[in-house]
């Protein structure tokens, strides 16, 4: 029995054949790369945080950093948990809190009944979006002071968030 | 055919050269490592951000022969590669931006509303305790006085030798060419040209400020530690902090810093009885031992020092004031309560 293994007498593949080999190749380099994107996916699973350790240091930080919202006297010393209601507006939420490529939206709201009646501002960051809500935290209570008045006054500082996954 | 052959073998190499390099990664647990340490190191940071005051921790985790990248709200081990560790934090107004080729141990350093990230130095004395307040320098004396006995610094590398009073003058001749034609009127004067204590003690009390620069005693040359003798005037003491403050944040292998408030005793060549006889706002300041690994960049060290000593000036001078609620916008200030 005689198995041609050549297409021709003169040992010549086809051009048919180049292009089999050429896209065989190239489909076992996007498997390989494949392989190494699936593993290191995979192992960012290895290592996982406290569930909502992340998210409560965060918080923390809008109570108590003195980039963001906490009143500072006049001698420059911050007071966590009590709250510069002059203080707490967008643009000091934007440069306090940059969270682009973050893994969470925030969304944050400080409610004050002041005498002259109840007051509310509400801030989130870009990506917050209240569809992808789960739980709803409830609100904590907080000082706040509001210059000029040297009282101070118990507000209702809430804060939601929600996992960002089109990163 | 053989370009065919050619080509998959190439790629077979490749291939299989990937693989290798990614199996080494996962068997020895560097990969799973690199993450680790990304992710907490974010979160030292995000935990850092929090606190309200000034603080300082040494980051304690083997970072072995890893390359630190903290960029854009990344923090990245063995960046650009196929098994980089990765992950986020939520920055500040002020982005990060630190590379780090090899890494031993991590310092971070929060203060104010800054944060900074070095590495190697142990120590931060007194730096970080610096109040912010505003200090008023519109005249400053800049005195060199080492000279009692000219002493010879050898750099330990390439047994260069430099006389150290070559190094206060320079860094006393450079500062004062930057801070001239500013804000802050300055007089430049030294004891080894004649200048007098009793013309000292004049001008002492017609400037804001006299800052004595003057080289470290130390015979141990692995350290390069930087005194402030200060009196307990406050405003001196914080004008002495902006300046160590500023000599720290450059890599210039400084490796403690120490304010010392003087009480009368003699202070290295200078006697400090002066200092409080004459005036009650002077900073003798004591270099250390200023090393490189040769002339040049033996020079350039000492331009470095000049240029933290007037930013830490200017830092001083152009705090900002005590009390605002809103800094960076074009709103009026909120005066500080109780003013009106």
């Amino acid at each position: 029995m005689v198995v041609n293994i050549f297409k021709n007498k003169k040992a010549q593949t086809t051009s048919e054949d180049t292009i089999h080999l050429v896209l065989l190749f190239l489909s076992l380099s996007i498997l390989a790369y494949l392989f190494v994107m699936l593993i290191s996916a995979d192992s960012q699973g290895q290592y996982t945080i406290s569930p909502g350790l992340e998210e409560k240091i965060l918080v923390h930080r809008l109570l108590s950093s003195r980039s963001c919202f906490v009143y500072v006297d006049n001698v420059n010393r911050a007071y966590p948990a009590i709250i510069d209601y002059n203080r707490f507006n967008e643009n000091n939420f934007k440069k306090c809190f940059d969270n682009e490529d973050n893994n969470y939206a925030y969304y944050v709201s400080l409610e004050v009944d002041f005498p002259e009646g109840t007051e509310k501002i509400e801030l989130q960051t870009d990506n917050y979006n209240p569809v992808e809500l789960e739980n709803e935290n409830p609100p904590i209570n907080v000082l706040v002071k509001k210059y000029p008045r040297e009282e101070y006054f118990i507000g209702k500082f809430r804060v939601n968030y929600h996992i960002v996954y089109n990163r | 055919m053989v370009l065919t052959a050619a080509m998959g073998m190439v790629v077979g190499i490749g291939i299989v050269l990937m693989f290798i390099s990614v199996g080494k990664d996962y068997a020895t647990g560097e990969i799973f490592d690199r993450l680790y340490l990304a992710r907490d190191i974010s979160l030292s940071i995000n935990a850092f951000y929090s606190v309200p005051g000034n603080a300082l921790i040494t980051y304690k985790e083997d970072l072995g022969d890893y390359i630190l990248k903290i960029k854009d709200n990344y923090v990245i081990l063995n960046p650009d590669t196929n098994t980089e560790g990765k992950y986020t934090y939520v920055s500040d107004r002020k982005k990060l931006d630190y590379y780090f080729p090899s890494t031993e141990t991590m310092l971070i350093t929060k203060q104010g509303n800054e944060l900074y990230i070095t590495q190697g130095m142990e120590e931060f004395n007194d730096v970080i305790s610096c109040l912010p307040d505003v200090v008023e320098v519109n005249s400053l004396i800049i005195e060199s006085s080492n000279n009692l006995v000219e002493s010879i610094l050898t750099d330990s590398g390439d047994e260069k030798t430099i006389k150290e009073s070559d190094f206060t003058n320079e860094i006393v001749k450079d500062l004062s060419s930057k801070l001239y034609g500013g804000s802050i009127n300055t007089k430049v004067v030294s004891f080894s040209n004649g200048y007098n204590l009793d013309k000292f003690s004049r001008d002492i009390k017609n400037y804001d400020y006299s800052l004595s620069i003057n080289y470290g005693k130390d015979d141990d040359f692995s350290k390069n530690d930087i005194i402030a003798y200060v009196n307990d005037n406050p405003n001196t003491r914080i004008l002495a902090c902006n300046i160590l403050s500023s000599l720290m944040k450059r890599n210039i292998g400084i490796t403690k810093t120490i304010i010392k408030t003087i009480s009368g005793d003699r202070v290295s060549g200078f006697d400090s009885k002066s200092m409080l006889k004459y005036g009650n706002n002077i900073i003798y300041l004591e270099i250390g031992n200023i090393k490189a690994k040769n002339e040049i960049n033996l020079i350039n060290r000492v331009y470095d020092i000049s240029e933290a000593i007037y930013d830490g000036i200017i830092d001083a001078k152009n705090e900002e004031p005590i009390i605002k609620t809103d800094r960076d916008t074009e709103e009026e200030l909120i005066p500080v309560i109780g003013d009106k």
